[in-house]
């Protein structure tokens, strides 16, 4: 059974307009012209697009089109609804790092007692309070990407000094799960209903008022996806960045001064999907001695780190890759920042499959070591 | 690739005892039958995994 015409009407694909603005703003279409936003809506408005086709893997969800799109039509949603559809029929994109991520959270849907919060050391945390800190995936990262120098836990660890620094002293949980965002992606909308199903409670449980994400993709999944299958959160997401700006700007921490010139990756996530711009840029800004300079395309129009949802990387997602690192190459500027986890490890990916010059720091990192 | 796992059993809250890695060539029939008994009769001792399926 083709089940697209049902995922049209949901999506109000029909009201596209032709223009192939999607098409032109794509970054995957820009290296692998075979992909093209346009024709996968073009093709199944005359019925011709099936679920099986290997392009519907490719989209790196980074919302660069929808944006843009003139008729205001999210293909990134579409082609997550024409996943769950080829998911259920048992097709599957190509999972990187062997499927060991899907594992992961696949293992994460069992009752199991994880031991995620060993790095805590002498950051200062409760067993129950008003903040949690979702952590998100970091614990496994630091194991699998640590050969290519990404995915520190001292990334986690930073962001507890910075909470610290503000006053705050979060619940951190050996319970967290994957928030899910992934699955979901993935076309795996069961698997993703587990895990959020799981957090919500951990979090309910803690007495938590407020939960504080570091994660960009965390932050977005909690915030806009979570209420649609699950309704009123109980709690309100919130993002470091926006905390740790009005902290900044209420004078509540200081930072030391050093030289650095960066310029800063806008992740998909946290920019286009949750329109925090500002905040970053704002922090970046009162580090004293640090200098931002702009990419030509930043803001709204980033280019997405390549990859997503562990699958489908590609030659094409290294050349994504490769060109958005000579672009903040040719600003100048000596350091990429990212604010998102995935960002780091997949710019990092590059950095050691190719030479170059450009270092990849993290925000929250560049933020901690400069707290006084 | 044996060592990463052993850490993400480990962080996942299973045993990585229950995780082990031989190599045995395909000359070795008597060897492969011995790690396959002894492996078996470890997890035997170890019980039953915690890995249930959430309720």
């Amino acid at each position: 059974m083709n089940a697209i015409p049902e995922l049209i009407d949901l999506t109000r694909t029909y009201y596209c307009l032709d223009c192939g603005v999607c098409t032109g703003s794509c970054p995957v279409a820009r290296v692998f012209p075979d992909f093209s936003p346009r024709q996968i809506i073009e093709r199944s408005l005359y019925g011709l697009e099936q679920i099986s086709d290997d392009t519907i893997w490719n989209c790196l969800t980074c919302a660069q089109c929808s944006v843009r799109c003139p008729a205001s039509i999210d293909f990134p949603e579409f082609i997550r609804l024409i996943r769950g559809k080829a998911h259920a029929g048992g097709i599957d994109g190509t999972l990187t790092h062997n499927g060991m991520l899907q594992s992961i959270w696949a293992i994460q849907t069992r009752d199991i007692a994880q031991q995620r919060t060993f790095w805590i050391e002498d950051g200062k945390t409760v067993d129950r309070g008003d903040m949690f800190y979702f952590v998100g995936c970091r614990p496994y990262f630091d194991v699998i990407f640590r050969d290519i120098g990404a995915g520190s836990l001292d990334w986690a660890r930073n962001v507890l000094k910075i909470l610290n620094g503000c006053g705050i002293e979060p619940v951190i949980s050996n319970d967290e799960r994957c928030c899910g965002h992934d699955a979901l992606w993935n076309g795996d909308e069961e698997t993703f209903k587990k895990l959020a199903g799981m957090n919500l409670d951990i979090i309910r449980d803690s007495g938590a008022k407020r939960v504080v994400f570091s994660c960009p993709e965390g932050y977005y999944t909690f915030k806009n996806i979570y209420p649609k299958y699950f309704g009123e959160l109980g709690f309100e997401p919130i993002h470091i960045l926006d905390l740790l700006a009005e902290k900044i700007s209420e004078g509540a921490v200081q930072f030391t001064e050093s030289e650095k010139v960066v310029t800063y990756q806008d992740p998909c996530r946290l920019g286009r999907l949750s329109g925090i711009y500002d905040a970053p840029r704002n922090i970046l800004k009162a580090l004293p001695g640090v200098e931002l300079v702009e990419m030509p395309r930043s803001r709204e129009n980033a280019v997405c780190c390549g990859t997503t949802g562990w699958m489908n990387c590609s030659s094409c997602s290294k050349e994504i890759q490769m060109q958005r690192l000579n672009e903040a190459e040719s600003t100048g500027a000596g350091t990429l920042v990212t604010a998102c986890p995935k960002c780091q490890i997949h710019f990092r990916c590059a950095k050691s499959a190719f030479d170059l010059g450009i270092e990849i720091d993290d925000l929250y990192d560049l933020v901690a070591e400069r707290i006084k | 690739m044996f060592k990463m796992t052993r850490e993400l059993v480990q962080i996942l809250g299973i045993d990585p005892d229950r995780l082990s890695l031989e190599w045995v060539s395909s000359a070795e029939g008597t060897r492969f039958a011995e790690i396959a008994r002894s492996f078996t009769e470890k997890i035997k001792t170890l019980g039953p995994s915690t890995l249930k399926k959430a309720a």
